[in-house]
């Protein structure tokens, strides 16, 4: 079937659909309509700039940084800063595992990350790095690791002190949502 | 605030609810929450899959999630409003339908009767449980009331991507969007279009499991050079066939919402819809925003030949969509001020 257009000319069904597909194209944008292609599921920039925006280290940033962050927090920022990419699923699961049985310390996850190849070539410069790398490590000596671990939990007794206080707190709240 | 956001995916399905979900925990991050969802895979069938999911949710306590524990959790969808939390609140985006209006209709293929009193009353005691209802539309509503004799309060949302749409003079063509299911009624159009007798083409975007059935529909009617599937389009192409068309057909059988006739009015088109659609009803009137016909292809057939034959007459119509939109003010903020209140 074919229908005079404005102009005067026959238009065709088809040359009607790629008409207006060319319309579409001259627009920009190619994401699929809602319905018609499988779902794509993302952090949205906001929930992004949210959760971690706010952590961007730049070279020469101190190790201190990384003391607020634990879990997945910190792996995905450690990946981000020294390997400058995201957190893969495997690695994910196998530091993730790591750092929760206690086999590896933080510091010595990011000496690790910062010595790979891939830390090796982005260069990534984080200040006291091989001195938290260097303490970790002497944890695992005989007998001195054990004076010396002890001796650090002793000057981080106050902080833990305080942890602890906010922890109960938290665990009232809760007890008090239950009951 | 920390927000949680409770419902259930069939994966790799992206249609409005997916849509909805994801605007509305962007909107409540953008209000200054966090927000996040969670959400579990849902089995429309066997029946004991159907069953396992209510139990499975019910089991499911929101009070304490790792110290991490939600100060709101917002439900959206059948079985996610059975979890456990004082501060529960339910937008109900449709009810387990089987259930309810369409075994009426005569579905009764997916649950025993048993099975389908059970939801009723589950549905019945934990909606109850919910601070607040809300629900997606009048028609979403309307069925809580027929059926369990609980309100909620209606709260529309935008379309995503409204500020995009835009309006274009009109070709010859009645443009359908939408996913190729059953429900859609996408058949009444193909069989209207046997009857038209103006020069006008039918355009039919989207794919799902009726397209080789209704291809089959379009070739044994000899519709071939008249009706046409595009299939998967993208959204900037569907915002051009919108923008384009004459008027938009959108009959499904008692639509929830229906993003469709909001994004026909905000392209400015005429939108042809049944007096069972649901949802497109609560935003059209007949002869105001498009028409309003019953489920008959030889009237909605008419109806096409009235707008085709008269287009300054389908313009206004179409205008009065935009307008009326405009007037409805839909707005995220409004409805996380709704549901956080």
């Amino acid at each position: 079937m074919k229908i005079k257009d404005s102009a005067g000319g026959h238009l065709t069904l088809d040359s009607l659909i790629d008409a207006i597909r060319q319309e579409a194209r001259r627009r920009g944008d190619t994401e699929s309509a809602p319905g018609t292609a499988p779902l794509k599921r993302k952090i949205s920039s906001q929930i992004a700039h949210k959760l971690f925006g706010e952590i961007e280290l730049k070279d020469g940033a101190h190790i201190r940084e990384f003391l607020p962050l634990y879990g997945e927090e910190f792996l995905i920022i450690a990946y981000r800063t020294l390997l400058g990419r995201s957190l893969d699923s495997s690695g994910a699961q196998h530091y993730m595992a790591a750092l929760l049985e206690g086999r590896i310390t933080r510091w010595e996850l990011l000496a690790r990350l910062r010595l790979s190849p891939e830390g090796r070539a982005r260069g990534f410069h984080l200040r006291r790095l091989w001195l938290g790398f260097m303490a970790s490590m002497t944890y695992r000596l005989p007998v001195i690791g054990c004076i010396a671990a002890l001796l650090a939990r002793i000057l981080a007794l106050p902080q833990w002190l305080q942890f602890q206080s906010g922890q109960e707190m938290r665990l009232n709240h809760v007890e008090r949502r239950i009951n | 605030m920390r927000v949680v956001i409770a419902t259930v995916q069939v994966p790799f399905i992206n249609g409005g609810a997916e849509a909805l979900t994801e605007g509305l925990r962007d909107a409540i991050v953008q209000a200054g929450h966090s927000a996040d969802i969670v959400s579990l895979p849902f089995r429309f069938f066997p029946e004991s899959e159907i069953l396992r999911s209510m139990q499975l949710w019910e089991s499911e306590d929101y009070t304490e999630l790792n110290l991490y524990e939600p100060d709101l959790v917002i439900c959206l969808k059948f079985p996610a409003f059975y979890l456990k939390h004082p501060a529960k609140r339910a937008w109900i985006l449709h009810q387990f339908r089987n259930a309810y209006d369409l075994r009426e209709a005569g579905d009764k293929a997916v649950l025993s009767d048993n099975a389908c009193h059970l939801i009723q009353e589950k549905d019945s005691f934990y909606f109850n449980q919910c601070q607040y209802r809300f629900a997606l539309s009048y028609t979403v509503a309307d069925r809580l009331w027929r059926y369990n004799h609980l309100k909620a309060e209606p709260l529309y949302h935008p379309p995503p991507n409204a500020s995009k749409f835009y309006s274009s003079p009109p070709q010859p063509y009645i443009f359908a969007p939408s996913r190729l299911e059953t429900l859609k009624r996408i058949d009444l159009l193909i069989e209207a279009m046997r009857y038209v007798k103006s020069s006008i083409w039918a355009i039919i975007a989207g794919t799902g499991g009726q397209y080789l059935r209704l291809k089959e529909k379009i070739e044994r009617y000899n519709l071939t050079d008249r009706v046409r599937l595009v299939g998967q389009i993208s959204s900037q192409e569907l915002r051009a066939f919108y923008a384009n068309c004459l008027a938009v057909f959108f009959g499904p059988r008692d639509e929830d919402y229906g993003y469709v006739t909001l994004e026909a009015m905000l392209a400015a088109k005429p939108v042809i819809t049944c007096k069972d659609s649901g949802g497109p009803v609560e935003f059209i009137s007949d002869e105001l925003e498009g028409l309003v016909v019953d489920s008959d292809p030889q009237l909605i057939a008419e109806a096409i030949d009235r707008l085709a034959n008269n287009r300054s007459w389908s313009i206004t119509l179409g205008k009065n969509g935009q307008m009326k939109y405009d007037a409805l003010a839909l707005s995220w903020q409004n409805v996380v001020s709704a549901l956080l209140a």
